[in-house]
């Protein structure tokens, strides 16, 4: 049996022990002017979606459809507690829904947004492009692609706002 | 390269149950910036990567919420799937063999005391000596400290400041003993967690990817105080109640209080106050169902019959007893406290009789 450690003691110990800066200072470079980012880039690269309660996350550009009257359901900082997107889903189904996409939209086609585009025109609910059920992003057409093959500029109704992504 | 169409990744199966079975993996395309998220079984398994893999390569990060009462979204794995890509290892040495994560992903969680130092064997490898690109030269290497609230065991909101930063070429660096460096008042109330980030460098249209975020949470040193009782307190009747409070009962540990007849001397075994042992952890709690704890533990115990083990006039000493997976679990004193019995009330006096004389 011993006696727990005091503080008078402890700082004696540590005091004796040498820092990881001085350690790493002797075994590694030192860093350039250059930083890079430690945080996940999961947040910069993602929509939030809120219901008040909880939040979802699904890649930033793969809103399809917003209706202005939803527009409150995108925030800009986490809300609440996270859930994964299928449980978000189905607890919001009256006014979220999830759009199959085909590949070929997600990747900038602009002849295959322009159909699913039309097909969404009417929806009341926001709509997130998904692939085989995942969430994702659709891109911007292809550079050198007619104007008005662009879903970005072609909303698919007047208070709809697809986010896309380059 | 040829880059494959597909490809294969770990799923859950891997991980324990302290992390939630749910989960997802973000692929990113490297070349266009396409985001594609794939939700995860809960029953895990390998599956195949949807999306095919471009010319540039992939990036899939695994995400997964925490515990139960732990909303927070950890990433768990990174894995770059690219002509070239350094590889970056952090083991986490602790006494305590407790982990929270798989360590084999590089995202993953130990623990210590604020007392107990710990050590690091970092090893990089797949990096080009000499080469003018810093990604391919060195990998980005930080510690940066975070503290917790001292009575809810919670970082949310807390802000994370930097302790140290380098750049790693390739090799194996064994640093330590450490202690921690978090900025708590008191080196033994140390309560947070250190997190060592590596980072591949952004270049050739690949953003900075962390590589591996392993992190250890520092937990408080536990103190024990005590009412109703004073040193050398001296009881000539019932010992009335006294009340234990017990801080920062290490999340694996069985505490007790103790008492001997005589004066404190440690290592003495005395008897168990009923009701006093307090067990945390699956390794004191072998058979419990539900998952053990994993922050520390704030108690109060009042001990009504303390007169029961202090039966016979004399010196007694109470003392509490943590055992932790420090020191081999060997039990550690927090407190100790002496206290006299004494029941019997002397007093001097003297009976006489005086004989009435006889008419």
């Amino acid at each position: 049996m011993r006696a727990a450690v005091t503080e008078q003691t402890l700082r004696k110990q540590a005091g004796s022990a040498t820092t990881l800066n001085a350690l790493m200072a002797a075994k590694s470079k030192a860093v350039g002017e250059t930083r890079p980012s430690t945080e996940s880039s999961l947040l910069s690269s993602s929509v939030i979606l809120s219901d008040g309660e909880k939040y979802t996350l699904v890649p930033a550009g793969s809103i399809l459809h917003l209706p202005a009257t939803h527009r409150s359901h995108v925030v800009e900082k986490p809300q609440g507690d996270f859930t994964f997107w299928p449980n978000f889903l189905q607890r919001n189904a009256t006014w979220l829904a999830a759009k199959e996409i085909p590949l070929t939209m997600a990747k900038g086609d602009a002849k295959a947004a322009q159909q699913v585009l039309h097909e969404v025109a009417t929806e009341r609910r926001v709509l997130v492009a998904v692939y085989k059920n995942g969430p994702i992003t659709i891109l911007e057409p292809k550079p050198g692609a007619a104007d008005a093959d662009k879903p970005a500029s072609k909303p698919a109704a007047a208070d709809s706002k697809p986010t896309t992504k380059r | 390269m040829k880059i494959p169409r597909a490809i294969l990744l770990a799923s859950l199966a891997g991980l324990p149950p302290l992390w939630a079975q749910e989960a997802f993996v973000r692929q990113t395309d490297l070349e266009f910036g396409l985001v594609y998220d794939m939700p995860l079984a809960s029953t895990g398994g390998s599956f195949i990567a949807p999306l095919p893999i471009s010319e540039s390569g992939a990036k899939f990060e695994m995400f997964a919420r925490g515990t139960a009462w732990d909303s927070n979204i950890y990433l768990l794995d990174t894995k770059l799937i690219r002509a070239y890509t350094p590889l970056a290892t952090l083991d986490l040495v602790s006494e305590d063999s407790y982990v929270r994560g798989d360590p084999a992903s590089g995202n993953y969680v130990r623990r210590t005391r604020a007392d107990r130092p710990f050590s690091l064997n970092i090893h990089v490898a797949g990096l080009v000596p000499g080469s003018a690109n810093t990604a391919e030269r060195a990998v980005y290497f930080s510690c940066k400290g975070s503290n917790y609230d001292l009575t809810t065991y919670s970082g949310l909101g807390q802000p994370a400041y930097l302790l140290s930063e380098s750049d790693l070429e390739n090799g194996d660096l064994t640093i330590g003993p450490l202690y921690h460096e978090l900025t708590t008042a008191t080196l033994t109330g140390g309560c947070g967690e250190q997190s060592y980030t590596f980072v591949r460098y952004a270049a050739d249209g690949v953003p900075d990817t962390i590589l591996a975020q392993p992190k250890i949470e520092i937990w408080p040193v536990a103190t024990a105080a005590v009412a109703n009782i004073t040193v050398n307190q001296l009881f000539i009747d019932r010992i009335p109640a006294i009340v234990l409070t017990l801080l920062h009962l290490y999340p694996d540990s069985r505490t007790y209080a103790q008492v001997y007849r005589g004066t404190a001397v440690l290592g003495t075994t005395g008897t168990v106050v009923e009701a006093s042992e307090r067990r945390y952890g699956r390794h004191y709690n072998p058979d419990q169902a539900e998952e053990p704890t994993n922050v520390p533990q704030d108690v109060s115990i009042s001990i009504e019959d303390l007169s029961k083990y202090a039966a016979a006039d004399g010196t007694y000493t109470l003392e509490v007893i943590t055992e932790t997976p420090f020191f081999g679990r060997a039990p550690e004193r927090l407190l100790n406290i002496t206290f006299n019995v004494d029941r019997v009330i002397s007093s001097r006096g003297q009976l006489s009789t005086a004989e009435k004389p006889n008419p």
